[in-house]
């Protein structure tokens, strides 16, 4: 049972886009489209899980003084690796992520995640903690980017949806990803303020 | 002593994760290295099939081989005193004759800086013949939905294009001989047959792309001969596949 609160708290409670806003320059910068959201969650989510269970695996070996450069350079190499076999297998992918993933190393979810959880709690807790919050990263990314592509650009992952010429240019332009974001922050917290209202 | 012991202890763990971290990244860069060339490779032959026609077999320069160095032909002034190497591409028909080139070139003078262009030329049996074939914007950081239109179907065949200027960027450098060109970029209601249709509301962009194109084209049609010699005289090619399949 609390295997799965632990992801769904990253889900849902502690969202990391809708309720904790970390991670916003890679969260707005590459929502134009849903494909490079995908891309950019699961890159993410695997440096999370990665780094939270070499994070937790090394907590009693790791001293305290140089605990936030043994963390950097673990999540470095893991976001080196990820870096390494997108270029190698996903390359348009890749490509179109360009800057964003080697800069998932300085996330503030990541390090967040590594110093306030991973570095206190056993190896499988962590692991669960950091599927949940790549899968919450993933899910706000991919929430942003199904607004901003289908009013931007007419599409959602790359298929057409509306008909030609009734595209709102402003979604896919980096206003657009604030003023997305905002409108789903809002929605988010009304749903949380209804659910707790009735219960 | 305990300070120093827990210091000394501090350093070795970052010491010991870093090690191990760089024995990891090695192994992973050498299982990666390999597709990470083909996939380069591969969407360079994609991107120069597109610009030569469907006749001619694009035949990529030996990567191991491609260094800083050139030969003279292909050298390119930088300014500054520096000098790098035009990248090009030929393609050959079957029979070994050269049939087209595509030769990457850029401008940066782009809305947001740098658009890279793969042109395609035919027609290389003189500056009078000489044709662009089509081009490829390869990469740029230009607005979506503005900017972003030079690259407009770029990817769908020209069967699919239609003939208007104003939506298709890429008309403007389709089948369109060198001698007829202006390269000067106009809006549409403005630009005649030899100008290049500027596309609406993005005319820095146009003009970037049309500077990358007209500056390969212009080192294309001073150097036509000896970018002939050296890329292979056809002659040579051709021998080589008799030797082969004789």
């Amino acid at each position: 049972m609390s295997g799965i609160s632990e992801i769904t708290r990253g889900l849902w409670k502690e969202n990391p886009v809708f309720r904790l806003l970390l991670g916003m320059c890679p969260t707005l910068a590459t929502t134009t489209s849903c494909n490079f959201a995908v891309g950019m969650g699961l890159s993410a989510l695997f440096v999370l899980v990665a780094s939270n269970v070499a994070v937790a695996a090394l907590r009693n070996v790791i001293p305290g003084k140089t605990r936030l450069p043994c963390f950097i350079v673990l999540i470095a190499t893991f976001v080196t690796i990820v870096d390494l076999v997108l270029n190698a297998y996903v390359h348009n992918i890749h490509k179109a992520l360009g800057i964003f993933i080697p800069l998932i190393v300085v996330n503030c979810i990541i390090l967040g995640r590594a110093e306030a959880f991973a570095s206190k709690r056993p190896v499988w807790d962590s692991f669960l903690d950091g599927l949940g919050m790549g899968l919450g990263f993933t899910f706000g990314l991919v929430c942003l980017a199904t607004v901003r592509e289908v009013l931007g650009n007419g599409t959602w992952f790359g298929f057409p949806v509306t008909p030609e010429g009734y595209q709102i240019l402003v979604f896919v332009l980096p206003p657009g990803a604030f003023i997305s974001l905002g409108f789903l922050i809002g929605a988010m917290n009304g749903i949380e303020n209804w659910r707790k209202a009735h219960g | 002593m305990s300070g120093r012991g827990s210091d000394v202890k501090a350093v070795l763990a970052v010491v010991v994760i870093g090690a191990v971290s760089a024995a990891g990244l090695a192994f992973v860069q050498r299982q990666t290295e390999g597709a990470i060339k083909a996939a380069r490779r591969a969407e360079t032959a994609e991107a120069v099939g597109r610009v030569v026609p469907a006749e001619c077999k694009v035949r990529l320069p030996d990567e191991d081989a491609a260094g800083e160095s050139c030969p003279a032909f292909l050298k390119k002034d930088l300014g500054n005193g520096k000098s790098g190497c035009w990248e090009v591409f030929p393609a050959y028909r079957d029979d070994g004759t050269l049939c087209a080139i595509a030769v990457k070139t850029s401008s940066d003078k782009g809305y947001s800086g740098r658009i890279e262009v793969l042109a395609g030329f035919i027609g290389l049996q003189s500056p009078e013949t000489l044709e662009l074939s089509r081009i490829y914007v390869l990469a740029h950081s230009e607005t979506p939905g503005l900017g972003s239109l030079a690259t407009y179907l770029q990817e769908a065949p020209p069967s699919e294009w239609g003939s208007d200027r104003r939506k298709v960027f890429g008309l403007n450098f389709f089948r369109r001989k060198l001698s007829d060109m202006s390269f000067v970029v106009k809006k549409a209601s403005e630009a005649g047959e030899e100008d290049v249709v500027a596309i609406t509301a993005a005319t820095i962009s146009s003009r970037a792309v049309s500077v990358a194109v007209q500056v390969a084209a212009e080192w294309v049609k001073e150097n036509l001969d000896s970018i002939r010699t050296g890329l292979g005289s056809t002659q040579e090619v051709a021998a080589g596949k008799q030797e082969v399949q004789p």
